[in-house]
């Protein structure tokens, strides 16, 4: 399997653990953000 | 090295960022009212600015020259570290220890990493040992950085005579604004120098695509380098090229995965100068938000800065006819100086080129002296607020913290005085390895402290943190002057003992201090801990009679 030209899985798979750290990072601040702005303070 | 930087482009980018730096730091001065302000200042922060602040000191010019001087070397493995950054670095950091931290540390009272360690297991010894743990080693860390920043600016804008100058002048401007604006001056300066680096860092990321023809292209015809033959790589037995991971276990593999990746990766976690970011948000919402800016900022600087740097192989295989290290030993220089070097032959030529350049050595710039400012707070931090405050209750019989905000000042600047004599005492091309020492030295010494510290229910045991600490410290300066290599480099006390660099040769003067000092620290925590239950059942059962 080749990802943009890189055959070693343990170094694609560095590429993807990275980007899916990045969108659980967002998922958490945006939830934060939106029970912000429903004023629902824990 | 290639003419390419434009003086008078340079020295006017620096112009403006030197006067909106003294800017900030007045406007650091202004709010800087009591000892908590200057220590902390909660009330001046917001996500965006803890975020980027966090991201700025986290990655310093370590990450981007030395890492990335090492990603060229070693590969792209070192995207592994990159991914440690994100996830131990940035979301364990601030899920499982930022929202604890802040509450404890705001519900005794804490400043400080010292302070808060002190408080949780009600020691001064602790307090003491952390803070002189700051005051003694952090130096050299900051010296590695700023002694980086100051070698590649000199060298790239060919200005290597006025190197002492240089370096005084980035220490008096760094000093000037830690000393009177304290945090708040830190933090807003770290995150312009945040945006300016994320800027040059993305600018790099593309130019680097392009000019290699395309992502696939530029990793296939990485791929293709490796011949099999790692002779005059500088890298280790087991490696396989600059695409692949090297062989589980090998010399190549315990260096990569056990110094740069686990050493750096984990030693994030007991940073003090991180520790006070989350001391410094107002509740834990705010840390949360600042995840989104803050991963992207890390991602961004951390993932262009080692894929650039392995991809600059193929740069200079097709522009210089060689690899990137024998090409830059052939320059006369190190590692270190990789990343600058393939910036300075990708930009020149380019229209725009001269702005491009200069950008970057305005984000190196900012890369080191956001980390040194941060650094140079916390060691200030360390000896005018809480050795101080030990010192001075112990004479007068006193249990209230420091409220003096000039000795901190005083301190600070002492220390940076310090810091730059350091600079001239230590050996080249060490950015990555100093780095990884002091992270490592901390979380063998600290982590398992901390950790317990933070969540244990009902009274911390004293006993068990000061047996993990001592056991933690004491096994990784073994492990790190005597069995390790490259750290034995440092302080060479082996050789003077006995003749060697190391006492042992082979596979085991690769592995790192961390990996040995930390699970030793944990297992002793462990023991103590279930000694002292075990003790106080008994007790209990002496007590009720059964």
């Amino acid at each position: 399997m080749s990802f943009f030209g890189l055959t070693d899985p343990y170094i694609w798979g560095a590429y993807v653990a990275c980007i899916l750290c990045v969108i659980v990072c967002c998922i958490i601040g945006i939830r934060v953000r939106k029970d912000t702005n429903k004023g629902d303070d824990q | 090295m290639t003419d390419g930087v434009s003086i008078p482009i340079f020295v006017g980018m620096l112009v403006i960022f030197a006067a909106i730096t003294i800017l900030l730091g007045y406007y650091g001065y202004r709010n800087t009212k009591s000892n908590e302000s200057f220590l902390l200042g909660r009330n001046k922060t917001s996500p965006v600015i803890i975020g980027l602040s966090y991201g700025a000191t986290f990655l310093s010019a370590s990450a981007v020259i030395g890492f990335g001087g090492q990603a060229a070397t070693h590969g792209l493995s070192l995207m592994w570290l990159c991914f440690l950054n994100l996830f131990v670095g940035l979301l364990v950091a601030f899920v499982i220890f930022g929202g604890q931290t802040r509450r404890i540390g705001q519900k005794l009272g804490a400043s400080t990493f010292a302070d808060l360690l002190g408080k949780i297991y009600s020691s001064r010894g602790i307090r003491f040992f952390t803070a002189a743990l700051i005051v003694v080693m952090m130096p050299i860390y900051c010296a590695a950085v700023l002694k980086g920043g100051v070698n590649s600016l000199a060298v790239i804008t060919g200005l290597e005579d006025y190197y002492d100058l240089i370096l005084i002048v980035m220490a008096v401007i760094v000093g000037i604004y830690v000393v009177y604006g304290g945090i708040i001056a830190v933090m807003y300066n770290d995150a312009l120098q945040a945006a300016i680096m994320f800027a040059g860092m993305a600018v790099i990321l593309v130019v680097t695509f392009s000019a290699l023809g395309g992502v696939t292209e530029a990793f296939t015809s990485l791929t293709n380098l490796w011949s099999g033959n790692a002779a005059d790589t500088g890298t280790l037995p087991g490696f396989n090229g600059w695409t692949n991971f090297s062989d589980f276990g090998s010399n190549e593999w315990m260096l990569v995965v056990t110094t740069f990746l686990m050493g750096v990766g984990i030693g994030a976690l007991t940073q003090p100068q991180l520790v006070v970011r989350f001391m410094s948000a107002k509740d834990d919402r705010m840390l949360d938000r600042s995840l989104i800016v803050g991963s992207i900022f890390m991602l961004v600087i951390v993932g262009t800065a080692y894929t650039c740097g392995a991809l600059s192989n193929v740069y200079f295989m097709q522009n210089d006819g060689m690899l990137a290290y024998p090409y830059l030993k052939s320059l006369g220089l190190g590692v270190d100086f990789i990343i600058p070097q393939f910036i300075l032959e990708i930009f020149s030529g380019m229209t725009g080129g001269d702005i491009f350049v200069c950008l970057f050595l305005l984000s190196l710039i900012c890369a080191s002296i956001s980390t040194i400012s941060a650094l140079m707070h916390t060691i200030g931090a360390a000896g005018g607020y809480d050795i101080y405050t030990l010192i001075r209750n112990r004479r007068q019989a006193n249990v209230l913290d420091s409220q003096n905000i000039r000795i901190n000042r005083i301190c600070t600047a002492v220390m940076m005085v310090v810091v730059v004599v350091y600079c001239y005492l230590m050996p080249s091309d060490i950015i990555a390895k100093a780095t990884s020492l002091f992270m490592g030295m901390t979380a063998a010494a600290l982590l398992p402290s901390f950790a317990y510290g933070l969540y244990c229910k009902g009274v911390p045991d004293k006993r068990a943190a000061i047996g993990s600490i001592t056991a933690g410290t004491v096994t990784y300066l073994f492990w790190a002057l005597f069995i390790n290599k490259s750290s034995s480099s440092f302080l060479p006390i082996c050789k003077w003992f006995t003749g060697n660099q190391v006492l042992f040769a082979g596979t085991i003067s690769y592995v790192d201090a961390l990996i040995i000092a930390l699970p030793i620290s944990i297992a002793v925590m462990a023991i103590l801990l279930l000694i002292s239950r075990h003790t106080a059942r008994q007790q209990k059962q002496v007590v009720t009679g059964e």
